[in-house]
């Protein structure tokens, strides 16, 4: 053995053993609970991982938007006058057009999906130091590429878009169907090659690489490939994928946090609170109670405080209905400029 | 903090929502044109295919995936709409085999046998599969049945109150 030594640099989200567990088993660990769930479990399994990991991991945005002065400041317009926009938007879009409604969520949902991995991608470069000069802009098209194609040709996905063409009044007989198929498939496999040959490049320009980052990128693939290509029920992969998405973001928020507050001091008595090594059960419960403040607003457990007189209407069907979305909605845009790897400040809790 | 300054940090999300503006227009366009979507039954439901759309859409899945549950589950639907009940009915026999984790599916094939007249054993033990994967609707589909088969399928939590 000459012993060449590859230009390979590990460095981790979190650590060694918390990124292990979180960002390369959890997607193999979500798939198995998604099957098992799928064979033994109702279909209320998917509410209740909504309760448990979604609606937290929306609670998570809220308090760093909210909970730091700091970060309130930097975005204060949007922070303020964002969700009164969507809420109002989606009450309108829920009343009047709700396929509309359906259709900007849905693909929000998909595009804030890949741009979480993109974004755990970039902190495996960006505390490793590893990627070459063009790593961002072709893990950006990496996760363009195979997460559109995923749902471009995926049975489970071509279904429900192959309805919504249809809803929409824009049908396409089977023919055109798996034309677009072959298409994706073509331009799926044509970046892979080009996405190898640009780490081989790397490696003979001596730029060094992460692997962690591409063992990542293949497990959350895995997840999102598997789920969607062996099971026509959606509840395989919206739980699947659903855990995967909350779980990632909750411990790398939470360590972000208590990061930021070692390194800085912090800039929020609450976060600081929450920081604390001994106060993860606080963190906990905070969760919880966020659970409980959804049930109350979304399955109508919030009327019998209305007296009798409020809350009984279609309406507030259709207010609670867009309050899902919304939240949802705002979530969404929020974590579009809060999380930027390049921003300083982000960088003190990495 | 002026007006101004709130307008300019909402230049992405306004551009985002006046995308959807406009595809909501078209949908309100399209509702009234072409008539190929029923009416909702609930506020949280999405407008369903119907007519001629729902049958060109079940041509589509079919030809794509003939095995397919959502494919036959489409199919059973169209032919339900047009009266043909035994064909639907095989349609969505085919549906169950690839995937009996459907709450559509399963209500639909319940209510197919009730209008087919089969037993009231039958019908229940479809009903009870539904409630069992679907507990949080159990209750209504119950009662949907109870009154469908005139009192002729009994549950057990009936007359509780």
């Amino acid at each position: 053995m000459s012993g060449i030594a590859l230009p390979f640099r590990r460095a981790y989200i979190i650590d060694a053993r918390h990124d292990a567990l979180w960002f390369l088993s959890l997607p193999f660990i979500a798939v198995a609970l998604a099957l098992l769930a799928h064979r033994y479990l109702p279909g209320g399994a998917l509410v209740a991982v909504t309760l448990w990991i979604t609606v937290p991991h929306f609670l998570i945005t809220g308090l760093r938007v909210y909970g730091s002065p700091a970060e309130f400041a930097r975005w204060r317009e949007r922070f303020i006058l964002s969700p009164i926009l969507l809420i109002l938007f989606a009450f309108g879009l829920a009343v009047y057009a709700p396929l509309t409604l359906v259709l900007l969520v849905m693909l929000w949902d998909h595009q804030h999906s890949l741009m979480q991995q993109y974004g755990f991608a970039r902190i495996y470069d960006f505390k490793a130091k590893t990627g070459g000069p063009w790593a961002g802009k072709f893990d950006l098209y990496f996760n363009w590429v195979f997460f559109v194609n995923m749902l471009l040709v995926s049975p489970l996905f071509s279904s429900i878009w192959v309805r919504m063409l249809h809803e929409w009044h824009l049908p396409l007989s089977a023919a055109g169907v798996e034309l677009v198929h072959q298409i994706s498939w073509t331009v799926a496999v044509a970046y892979g090659l080009a996405y190898l040959g640009y780490l081989v490049w790397c490696l003979r320009q001596g730029h060094p690489l992460n692997p962690l980052k591409y063992l990542f990128l293949l497990s959350s693939y895995f997840l999102w490939y598997y789920t969607s290509f062996t099971s026509e029920y959606l509840m395989v992969f919206a739980v699947a994928h659903r855990l995967m998405h909350g779980i990632q973001y909750i411990a790398m928020i939470y360590y972000f946090n208590r990061n930021r507050v070692e390194r800085t001091g912090g800039d929020s008595s609450l976060l600081n609170y929450l920081a604390r090594p001994g106060h993860f059960k606080v963190f906990l419960l905070l969760c919880a109670a966020s659970v409980l403040v959804w049930l109350a607003l979304t399955e109508g457990a919030i009327r019998d405080l209305g007296f009798g007189v409020v809350g009984y209407s279609e309406n507030f069907d259709l207010f609670s209905y867009s309050l899902v979305s919304s939240v949802a909605l705002i979530h969404y845009w929020f974590d579009a400029f809060i999380w930027k790897v390049r921003r300083p400040e982000v960088q003190q809790g990495l | 903090m002026s007006l101004g300054s709130y307008l300019r940090s909402h230049i992405t999300l306004l551009a985002i929502l006046g995308l959807a503006l406009g595809a909501a227009t078209v949908e309100w366009r399209l509702g009234h044109t072409y008539g190929h979507l029923q009416p909702r039954s609930h506020p949280r439901g999405a407008p369903q295919l119907q007519g001629e759309a729902l049958q060109e859409l079940a041509r589509v899945l079919q030809g794509l995936y003939p095995e397919g549950a959502e494919a036959n589950l489409t199919a059973g639907q169209a032919r339900l709409e047009q009266g043909k009940l035994q064909e639907a009915r095989l349609l969505l026999e085919k549906a169950l085999e690839a995937d009996r984790r459907n709450q559509q599916l399963l209500f639909l094939y319940a209510r197919l046998l009730l209008d087919q007249g089969e037993p009231p054993e039958k019908v229940k033990a479809v009903v009870d599969e539904l409630g069992r994967y679907f507990p949080r609707s159990r209750e209504k589909v119950e009662e949907f049945f109870a009154q469908a088969s005139k009192g002729r399928i009994k549950f057990a939590g009936e007359g509780q109150y």
